[in-house]
């Protein structure tokens, strides 16, 4: 009868959830370290390509652009995860549960783009005698002291979220295995969690206010890596948009490496039951937006720049649209906006597992080159001759720039340090939240709908 | 075999899924049976047939045409007209790149409109057996068969607490 | 939030059509008064016609002032429609339902009002024929389709099309409704309107999509429309014109000023129309914490155009801004604009209180459309202000009586439309209502009850 039609939805229970959580969490087999050491030996490969980069000075920026790409490119993924998670609690998305952990574990990988940014920063020339966002500033305590702080604490305030956010499971972990160096590191870390009434307001706060300081900081992180590795060497750049530009992106790479990151949970994990078609499904839409609006702030740069046709404006097309980096730009056209559009715009791929996790790996693909093209191409621009103001116009278009040997032991191995980083502390803090998940399920009833079930979701305040 | 209908008229929704159960049971196929009501239920919440359509086609069909409108428009106009303006070229790809995009999505939109219309089977001359209390809170189930099963028809929605049964 | 106040689908009918079954007083005593500006209104395009834009305050160089002013005005309020309706459709987000439909009408006579005023901005309406059609097929003289002003058109034709079948497309079953409890005249014209609609699950699940498919179509148009806007000054080198960040910078600001007439719009409507029942704190609350995403993202976006007009050190472009910000009377403006429509409200937002109360609320919603206005004005009138070449005097710009009354006479336009159409269609659509009271429920966690949505899945 009609009533078989519709299967019964299954809730499972808090306990359920968290002793599979948690028995994941404590297996730690051969495969693991298999990839961690690969990771390691990548990771330490980058180190090599830095030091052969060291050894050749800071002289010459342009051996600093592919290193500097890598570094924004992992700002632009990596880091801006923490703001699904912080964003999705503040919009009460029930879907977002299962994988609000995973994108804060991710605050980690700060901790290195930080370090990573030191080098670039010396890689700067000075601001005098060139365009600044930092105005007359002397250039040490501006662009160099500057970013160090903004970055310093959009990363601080990262792993603070991830770390308030982690103690109810840290906690679960020190009872668990107590006797493990991993259930004495919790302990240290869960401060004496008990779960009162008080620590839970206190957390439930706590994580509304820091996620929304990272979302309020964030954006000046982007600004600033705009204004001071790209538009502040190249000359005739007046391009405002470009840090909201970087922002959107940035925004879309973090969602593609969720989608990304979940599916190999999903497929290596063992975690099929907590990423599921919801998430994918969810995730999927604001994916195709943020890939239209990919194409939208591209454009709305590119227009004013075609209809200005002032020097400085049809010289930088040239340079970075039309002749040196149009390669990059149509691989990056291609998989950040044609791709996405046209597979997300059909219902089945974007309700499906594949559909979303094939997209958002281009996605990532296609903001790696746009990173090379909006960063090695500015660091190719030679300093004007000494002693001389730095010109409005692109005196003559250098070519596009090839990685070398260096370049690639560096990109390859800066991914591979950020994802060494996540995959070590998904074994201190558990890659899906315990108490999250389950705060979740209470909100949850199955109800009879007439001819068929449905499932009841509330909304706490 | 001539066909007859009826209008069976529910107030509470629950007997509504009640008496299509049991419709279905007495071998009432699901596509000779309809449900009408004020508001939106989801989606086989009667245990009704669930409509199939092809919606989603008509945006695309509309695109094209749009666009192609676009192009030739944008392009025509260039060169019957070959005045150079500002230094832009003739055949312009940016500028024309714009109006196709509005040409584009106003086909799309038109052709949703007409698809949903066709879709929903709309405009429709005649309301045939209908009742108004259906966009006041009742729910109708319609019943079309062969006359001598009218009978067993009324009976099943009798049984399950019909307020009135119409008849074409 | 959703388990209070159950009315049953009657009930809804009832107090929903209120306006369209019967005709109240003060309904009768408003349109007319709105005629009689709008009266005004039409009389002084009449007289500007007739003798010439020398009414009006525009001279040598400042030719674009209220009248454009206004345009881009009424295209960011039109931008609230699509902003409420199509994103809240495609989140499904549940507080939507009592807003949709006067938000999607604001939007329609909102883009008729700014359509308007190019039109009057011309001083020979007529002559808009020229730019937009072919108008010499003997000499082959088209419209230049590499001119922005002719993009402007195409793009507010497309929005204003797509959001009529919008409105009208969600409008049918509610057109039914009026049908079965209207007679002679009035039942057959709605009886046509709706179409023959039955009500069938084929129909609801085709309108269920309708909506979902519709809102994905014409948001990106609604991005455009004022992107288009937008690049009329910014594909320009006009000084403090010419910048890239100019589409989504308008295209927000239009989100920050549209969100807030809705704001306005509700909390008239439930007091006019007495709507407490349907329009409550949680749905104004719910806005006002849109508005604040949305003023700090607007707010992001205005920073990196100062930071980023200063960037080059051009003189031609630090002298627009210097102007703007402090040389009086527009360092005045400046103050106002940034007051009403930031430093003011947004602050105040952030008190559960003030998001709660529908007068706090209402005065400033007003103040956000108050400083958008002079932020629009303030864009455009100080850009083409130019010292005399032996003045040494900035030429100047101070809008005429005329164009006061004809502004004040698009502002009762819209509000004489929406009074219109409210007599005669529901400004809340029943079927979402109806829809909305059957998918509440409850979860029962301890001893409290947390108010829940069924889901279908």
């Amino acid at each position: 009868m009609a009533h078989e039609e519709h299967a019964i939805p299954q809730v499972p229970t808090h306990q359920e959830i968290a002793s599979d959580i948690m028995a994941r969490f404590q297996n730690v087999n051969q495969r693991y370290w298999s990839w961690v050491s690969l990771l390691a030996l990548l990771f330490v490969g980058g180190i090599v390509g830095f030091v052969m980069r060291l050894s050749d000075g800071f002289d010459d920026r342009s051996n600093w652009g592919y290193y500097t790409a890598t570094l924004s490119f992992l700002a632009s993924t990596f880091l801006a995860m923490p703001i699904i998670s912080a964003g999705l609690r503040l919009a009460k998305a029930n879907w977002r549960r299962p994988l609000t952990r995973l994108t804060e574990n991710m605050a980690i990988t700060g901790v290195l783009i930080w370090f990573m940014l030191i080098p670039a920063l010396i890689a700067l020339p000075p601001t005098e005698g060139r365009l600044s966002v930092w105005f007359d500033f002397p250039h040490w305590m501006a662009f160099r002291g500057g970013n160090l702080m903004v970055w310093g604490t959009v990363v601080l305030i990262g792993l603070f979220l991830l770390w308030l956010l982690a103690v109810p499971d840290l906690a679960a972990v020190r009872d668990h295995m107590p006797a493990s160096p991993r259930g004495k590191l919790a302990r240290v870390l869960s401060v004496g969690w008990t779960g009162n009434t008080r620590q839970w307001r206190v957390l439930h706060s706590g994580a509304l206010l820091f996620g929304a300081f990272y979302l309020l900081l964030y954006p000046t992180l982007q600004t600033l890596l705009q204004a001071d590795f790209q538009a502040g060497l190249l000359p005739g750049m007046k391009d405002a948009i470009a840090p909201a530009t970087a922002l959107i992106n940035a925004l879309q790479g973090a969602v593609g490496l969720t989608l990304v990151v979940m599916y190999v949970m999903r497929r290596f994990g063992g975690y099929e039951r907590y990423f599921g078609i919801d998430q994918f499904w969810a995730l999927s839409k604001p994916l195709l937006a943020f890939s239209l609006l990919w194409f939208y702030f591209w454009w709305g740069s590119f227009i004013t720049f075609w209809y200005g046709r002032q020097p400085g404006e049809s010289e930088l097309i040239r340079f970075m649209v039309l002749d040196s980096y149009r390669y990059p730009l149509m691989v990056s056209f291609m998989l950040n906006f044609i791709g996405p559009l046209v597979a997300l715009v059909w219902n089945p791929v974007r309700r499906s597992i594949w559909g979303p996790t094939i997209v958002g790996a281009g996605v990532l693909v296609g903001a790696l080159v746009n990173h090379i093209r909006w960063y090695v191409a500015p660091f190719s621009v030679p300093d004007p001759p000494a002693g001389e103001a730095w010109p409005h116009v692109l005196p003559e278009i250098p070519a596009g720039q090839l990685p070398g040997a260096a370049d690639a032991l560096i990109v390859v191995g800066g991914i591979a340090g950020a994802v060494l980083l996540f995959m070590l502390i998904n074994k201190i803090i558990p890659v899906v939240s315990m108490w999250e998940v389950g705060e979740g399920l209470r909100l949850v009833k199955v109800r009879r709908f007439l001819a068929r079930y449905a499932m009841v979701i509330a909304k706490s305040h | 075999m001539a066909n007859t209908q009826l209008l069976g008229l529910f107030e509470d929704p629950q007997k509504v899924a009640d008496a299509m159960g049991e419709l279905k049971g007495a071998g009432f196929p699901v596509e000779d049976l309809d449900i009408y009501s004020g508001s939106p239920f989801p989606e086989g919440a009667f245990g009704e047939h669930e409509a199939e359509h092809r919606l989603f086609m008509f945006p695309l069909v509309g695109a094209l045409i749009g666009f192609s409108i676009g192009l030739l428009w944008t392009a025509g106009t260039q060169i019957s007209y070959p005045l150079i303006t500002g230094g832009k070229p003739i055949l312009s790809i940016p500028p024309m790149t714009i109006i196709m995009y509005e040409n584009t999505m106003l086909g799309a939109i038109l052709f949703t409109v007409l698809g949903v219309l066709f879709e929903s089977r709309l405009p429709k001359r005649d309301l045939g057996l209908y009742d108004e209390r259906i966009t006041e809170g009742y729910i109708g189930i319609y019943v079309d068969c062969p006359v001598e099963r009218a009978g067993a028809a009324e009976a099943v929605l009798n049984s399950n607490g019909a307020e009135e049964i119409k008849k074409a | 939030m959703y388990y209070r106040r159950t009315l049953t689908e009657a009930q809804i009918n009832q107090q929903l059509l209120g306006t369209v079954l019967t005709t109240p007083l003060w309904w009768i005593v408003l349109v007319s008064l709105l005629g009689i500006v709008v009266a005004g209104a039409v009389g002084a395009v009449g007289w500007m016609i007739n003798q010439g834009l020398g009414v009006t305050g525009l001279r040598q160089p400042v030719f674009w002032g209220f009248f454009i002013t206004n345009f881009i005005f009424w295209v960011g309020i039109s931008h609230a429609g699509v902003m409420i309706s199509a994103i809240l459709r495609l989140s499904q987000a549940e507080w939507r339902r009592p807003m949709v439909r006067a938000a999607e009408t604001m939007t329609v006579f909102a883009l008729m009002a700014s359509l308007a005023m190019p039109l009057v901005h011309a001083g020979r309406p007529w002559r808009i024929f020229y730019w937009v059609f072919p108008y010499d097929w003997a000499r082959g003289i088209w419209p230049d389709v590499r001119s922005p002003l002719v993009w402007d058109p195409i793009a507010i034709t497309t929005y204003l099309t797509s959001s009529m079948l919008f409105v009208y497309t969600a409008l049918i079953p509610d057109l039914a409704i009026i049908r079965d409890r209207s007679t002679g005249w009035r039942r057959s014209v709605y009886g046509a309107l709706s179409l023959g609609w039955h009500g069938n699950p084929r129909q609801w699940k085709i309108q269920g999509f309708a909506g979902i498919l519709l809102s994905a179509l014409i948001l990106p148009v609604f991005v455009s429309v004022h992107s288009i806007v937008s690049w009329d000054f910014s594909v320009s080198l006009v000084p403090s014109w010419h910048v890239t960040i100019f589409a989504p910078y308008f295209v927000i600001g239009a989100v920050h000023s549209g969100v807030s007439a809705v704001v306005t719009l509700m909390i008239i409507m439930r007091k006019l129309y007495k709507l407490e029942n349907f329009i409550w704190e949680e749905h104004i609350d719910a806005l006002a914490r849109l508005l604040m995403v949305v003023a700090l993202a607007w707010m992001f976006l205005f920073w990196l155009d100062l930071v980023f007009a200063l960037w080059l050190r051009e003189e031609q472009e630090i002298t627009v801004w210097m102007l703007r910000m402090f040389e009086p009377p527009w360092s005045w403006l400046f103050f106002l604009f940034f007051m009403f429509s930031f430093v003011i409200p947004v602050p105040l937002w952030m008190f559960r209180r003030v998001r709660r109360s529908f007068t706090w609320m209402l005065w400033t919603s007003l103040l956000v459309n108050f400083g958008m206005f002079l932020e629009r004005f303030l864009i455009i009138v100080p850009a083409l202000m130019r010292k005399g070449p032996q003045t040494f005097t900035y030429a100047t710009y101070r809008p005429s009586p005329v164009e006061f009354t004809i502004i004040f006479g698009t502002i009762a336009l819209v509000c004489f439309l929406l009074l219109i159409f409210s007599k005669f269609f529901p400004l809340i659509p029943l079927w979402e209502e109806k829809e909305g009271q059957l998918l509440i429920d409850h979860v029962k966690v301890g001893n409290v009850y947390v108010p829940a949505l069924v889901k279908e899945h």
